[in-house]
């Protein structure tokens, strides 16, 4: 299956950051989702007892964020929506 | 006013299938905690997750749920307002069942939880009988609140698609921005701020107006045409 058009990758790495994928402006706001959400996830997995974030799904009123890790530290990708999709179809489209 | 309402409610959605914890809170306030750990630790998540969902406050972002999903573990966080329903989720559990219950909860007691305070509450202790009462009205509890779930969960996922299929009947006769903006100025005049939560009844109802809003006759006619064979696919 293709994967979506509007997927997001950013790589981090030795504090330089790339970002692929979607426009500027999708990118930005993937990347500054993906800062925020990892530093608190990194919190809460730490209070939880687990080692790392491997989904993320945030949802406004305006739209949805999703966010996975991918195999490699500091590797991210996903995508933001406008429109409203279930965790299962998120997960889904993560996983192409 | 009294949040034993609540409370049993928020107890029952730890019934579903993969949850592993629940925990209820407002501000400062925990409403209501079950966690498959210590009380010292739940309020640190209770702690973290307040300054998480600040942060999105402070930039204005109305915040409707967040679903994290850990290596041993997920964290479902929904919200209205100032409240918080947080689940701790198995790989079993149904995440989005988890997450249109506690809206449903959430909806059918906003008016208590908007009176209840932010600050730290003592909880209640646990009563001789809470759990002969958690045993006898849980299970009918959650029943309700996830046949209401369910419903909700069938119109989210019609309206996304239907509206896909909105979109192309209506950008036969008219531009992607023309349609995208007449499709807002119809559920803002009709006061449909979230077509998602819509029944059937009245998505269909919205999906009507909106193709009746085409001015030229013999167009409306046959994008209307249309719309009834997408209806049926969608069983509306």
């Amino acid at each position: 299956m293709e994967p979506d058009p509007g997927l997001i990758k950013m790589e981090s790495s030795q504090g330089r950051e790339t970002l692929s994928g979607g426009d500027t402006e999708s990118a930005q706001r993937f990347a500054g989702e993906v800062k925020y959400v990892g530093y608190f996830s990194e919190k809460l997995a730490e209070t939880l007892g687990m080692r790392r974030l491997e989904i993320a799904i945030v949802e406004d009123r305006d739209g949805q964020t999703s966010i996975s890790t991918g195999e490699q530290a500091g590797h991210w990708h996903g995508m933001i929506s406008s429109n409203r999709r279930s965790i299962k179809q998120v997960r889904e489209s993560l996983a192409r | 006013m009294s949040l034993n309402s609540v409370i049993t409610s928020a107890a029952s959605l730890q019934r579903l299938d993969g949850v592993a914890g629940v925990m209820l809170f407002k501000g400062r306030n925990t409403i209501h905690r079950q966690m498959p750990f210590s009380d010292m630790r739940a309020e640190n998540l209770r702690e973290i997750i307040n300054q998480m969902l600040d942060g999105y406050r402070q930039v204005r972002r109305n915040m409707r749920q967040v679903f994290l999903e850990f290596d041993g573990g997920s964290l479902l966080i929904v919200t209205q307002e100032d409240v918080v329903m947080l689940f701790f989720l198995t790989s079993r559990a149904d995440s989005d069942l988890a997450a249109s219950a506690a809206s449903v909860m959430l909806n059918d007691h906003a008016k208590v939880l908007s009176q209840a305070s932010t600050e730290f509450q003592p909880l209640a202790p646990v009563a001789s009988n809470a759990v002969e009462e958690l045993v006898v009205t849980s299970p009918r509890a959650l029943q309700q609140i996830t046949e209401k779930a369910e419903l909700i969960s069938g119109t989210n996922s019609n309206w996304w698609a239907l509206r896909k299929h909105i979109e192309g009947i209506l950008g036969k006769v008219m531009g992607r921005a023309q349609l995208t903006m007449m499709i807002d100025r119809v559920l803002a005049k009709r006061g449909t701020p979230d077509p998602y939560r819509l029944s059937p009844a009245d998505t269909r109802k919205l999906a009507i107006e909106l193709i009746e809003q085409v001015p030229n006759t013999t167009k409306r006619q046959a994008l209307m045409s249309e719309l009834e064979a997408v209806l049926a696919d969608h069983k509306l």
